[in-house]
């Protein structure tokens, strides 16, 4: 059983995790996917019979920055939720040159020219995603630089 | 001193004249009451005690009318605590259904806080497949989803129903026996759509379809004030009927009264067969799909060479680094841009199989995305929409058939209540699994009529090996059948396991399945089986499995079946069918010829 660490403070915020035979973690960096556990031929059969939970179901209308470092900037929450809850998701995306996930981040970030800014960020990948350990905070820092 | 009492006297006089005014127009007895209360009829489907005002409100619609109006008058708290707060779809359809006048003024801060966060203006429903090589989640799951005024609909919140139960923490027996038999807590919760699909799409990598609901502002706004009004509050969890997909519907009717989804099941509710009750309620508007990731890598498979492969599965192992295959000048650019987001995504895979730490992957992700960013936009990987799961057949299936035994006509009838097995089409199916339960088939032939075949439970799962993917296939059915060497139907138990590989032409398997036969003394018995299934279009299909058994004892049985099925309509098939068995008292030979109806 691996079973990932949640902090205190994520929880807090996050309030609410619904996973079925799965931990979850909302990170601020990237790999803050989901470790499973290898499942037994039984288990297989019987997985996903019920909907199960692992934590108590609330009602979790942010998924959570706390834990966190400040961002330097005054950004807005919801970026800053949808950033650090999609790290490697927008990671690719930006690699790619595009996705919904980028077109998201356009729409939080109120920018009119959603391919301009997907090329952008692929343009500028590495002054973004500056490293493998890069932070929430730092990408929506960097992306304001870029953006300029 | 009468200024102080007035407002006390003038509440209990709204007070009656609202108690009155519900008396004489009976809204306690009305269809609408009794969905906010979740009563089917007279008992209220929600076990928290929580969720009623009156003492014996579970059982009795007046009594919590009446003393929900009380509680709404008699207001000792005007913030978040207020029964109005807790309670806004009551308190709403009270009002206005009653014309309630002099309700004090109430300070929602909480619920409002929600609303404004969730920006309520449509509902989808939201429905996830079945996850490779884990047959019983075939039956799916459904969750609503609140769409907002964003454009993005990464930003809605999902609405799900789920047992309070840790899976992880839950021998996987018991969890599955509890979750069948309302051992557990079920609870809604509300989630950002974001991390539904990194659940369901990324982690257990299931399809995920959308059915846009043609519900208008008011109806979603009645949604909303009645799932506040569900916040915490826990009914127990029945995987067959009080699940998920049921709960779903209360909100759908809640939202829009004169539609009754709920009136399309009798016992027990199959998600997929919720998204067919929705629209032939005429409810959905627009359909959309999301490909799992493993669906994702299967399309990267397509477009990669093998040497593309290999490179990808390497970048993604750590043991090519990104600029080897940046600066291979042989090699086209597009075919590099495929390689390094396909390894992207197996990194990511990785991850979550535990198969990599989080520090190491991170360094490979990276390096590989930024590899990738420098060479540009490129073509869009081309993902092929599979046929729509409300295009599949309906969960019960009836079969009639006649046929040949052994140059005996006999005729035959068959019932089974759910689900999919592999010689049913597989439009809108995932091809490969199959789950059945209580399968019963009786046949009438020159000696009478008998069981042929009753089985309890059947699970497969055949998973074709690929590139990227190499998961095992396997199969275990517990029942009464005529597999054995007499003539007998008898009750027999196996769980195998083996391999496939397979294509968009079919997929083929070999399979060893340990058996128990349960005669007067047991028998056990290990049967090698090798499987061809071809899609012949139309989905139609042509299956043949072969078998051989080697009893305990040193008998030894061949066995073999051809079977072709032709899809007539969604709900209808032909199937022509030969066996063949081999018994105690010389081959068996049968020769069905069937129609097949799905409801």
């Amino acid at each position: 059983m691996k079973k990932v660490l949640v902090s205190l403070a994520a929880v807090a915020a996050l309030s609410s995790a619904a996973f079925a035979g799965v931990n979850s973690q909302t990170g601020c960096g990237l790999g803050a996917m989901i470790i499973k556990d290898d499942s037994s031929a039984l288990m297989l059969a019987l997985q996903a019979t019920t909907n199960g939970t692992s934590a108590n179901q609330t009602f979790g209308i942010t998924s959570g920055t706390s834990g966190c470092k400040r961002m330097p900037l005054v950004m807005n929450d919801r970026a800053a939720e949808f950033v650090a809850s999609n790290m490697d998701q927008l990671a690719k995306e930006a690699a790619i040159g595009g996705g919904e996930s980028v077109d998201t981040l356009a729409e939080l970030l109120k920018v009119d020219d959603k391919a301009a800014f997907a090329a952008s960020l692929q343009q500028n990948y590495n002054s973004i995603y500056t490293s493998g350990d890069v932070k929430m905070a730092d990408v929506l820092d960097n992306i304001a630089t870029v953006e300029g | 001193m009468i200024v102080m009492i007035l407002p006390y006297i003038l509440q209990a006089n709204v007070l009656e004249n609202a108690l009155e005014k519900a008396a004489a127009t009976g809204v306690a007895k009305s269809r609408y009451w009794h969905l906010l209360l979740h009563m089917p009829s007279d008992v209220s489907e929600v076990d928290d005690p929580a969720f009623f005002l009156a003492p014996g409100g579970k059982c009795d619609a007046e009594a919590e009318l009446n003393a929900t109006l009380a509680a709404l008058y008699n207001e000792t708290r005007f913030d978040d605590n207020a029964t109005g707060c807790r309670f806004p779809a009551r308190r709403a359809w009270l009002q206005e259904t009653l014309g309630l006048e002099g309700l004090p003024e109430l300070h929602c801060s909480a619920y409002e806080t929600l609303v404004r966060k969730m920006d309520p203006q449509s509902v989808t429903l939201v429905f996830s497949s079945a996850h490779i090589n884990s047959p019983a989640s075939m039956f799916g799951h459904t969750f609503l989803r609140i769409d907002s005024s964003y454009e993005s609909k990464m930003l809605s919140y999902a609405i799900n129903y789920a047992a309070g139960a840790d899976p992880d923490k839950e021998n996987g027996v018991v969890f599955a026996v509890k979750g069948l038999f309302g051992g557990y807590p079920g609870f809604y919760s509300l989630l950002p759509y974001y991390e539904k699909l990194k659940e369901y799409r990324d982690t257990e990598q299931r399809d995920v379809w959308e059915y846009d609901l043609d519900l208008d502002h008011d109806e979603v706004m009645a949604m909303i004030r009645h799932i506040w009004e569900l916040k915490g509050v826990y009914n127990w969890y029945f995987f067959f009927d009080e699940n998920c997909s049921y709960n779903m519907l209360w909100l759908m009717e809640i939202a829009r009264p004169d539609v009754d989804v709920r009136g399309h099941f009798a016992y027990h509710i199959i998600p997929m067969e919720t998204v067919h009750a929705t629209e032939e309620e005429r409810l959905v508007r627009a359909k959309h799909y999301r490909p799992s990731k493993r669906t994702l890598l299967l399309a990267y498979e397509k477009v990669l060479d093998r040497r593309g492969e290999t490179e990808a599965m390497a970048l993604a192992d750590g043991t090519l680094t990104p600029g080897t295959v940046l600066n291979d000048s042989a090699r086209d650019t597009q075919m590099k841009r495929y390689t390094l987001e396909a390894a992207s995504e197996l990194a990511e895979y990785r991850l979550m199989k535990g198969a990599v730490d989080k520090a190491t992957y991170s360094e490979r992700f990276h390096a590989i995305l930024s590899a990738r960013a420098s060479l540009g936009k490129g073509e869009k990987l081309p993902v092929a929409t599979p046929r729509n799961p409300d295009e599949g057949h309906r969960a019960t299936r009836a079969q009639l058939g006649t046929g040949w035994r052994d140059g005996h006509p006999y005729q035959q009838l068959g019932i089974r209540p759910a689900y999919h097995d592999l010689g049913d089409s597989d439009i809108g199916f995932m091809p490969g699994t199959q789950i059945e339960f209580l399968d019963l088939l009786a046949r009438y032939d020159q000696d009478g009529a008998a069981v042929e075949k009753a089985t309890i439970v059947s699970i497969t799962s055949i998973a074709p090996q690929s590139a990227f993917f190499k998961p095992f296939s396997w199969r275990m059915h517990a029942g009464w059948d005529q597999n054995f060497i007499s003539r007998d139907t008898l009750f027999s138990m196996a769980v195998g396991a083996g391999v496939a590989a397979g294509g968009t032409w079919g997929y083929g398997y070999a399979l060893a399945e340990p058996e128990l036969f349960v005669t007067d003394k047991g028998y056990g018995a290990l049967k090698t089986t090798l499987g061809l299934l071809f899609e012949v279009g139309g989905g139609s299909k042509l299956a043949a499995e072969g078998g051989y058994r080697f009893y305990a004892d040193g008998m030894r049985q061949w066995t073999g079946r051809v079977e072709h099925t032709s899809r007539l309509s969604q709900n209808n098939a032909l199937k022509l069918a030969f066996d063949y068995t081999d018994k105690t008292a010389g081959a068996q030979r049968s020769f069905t010829a069937e129609f097949v109806h799905y409801y």
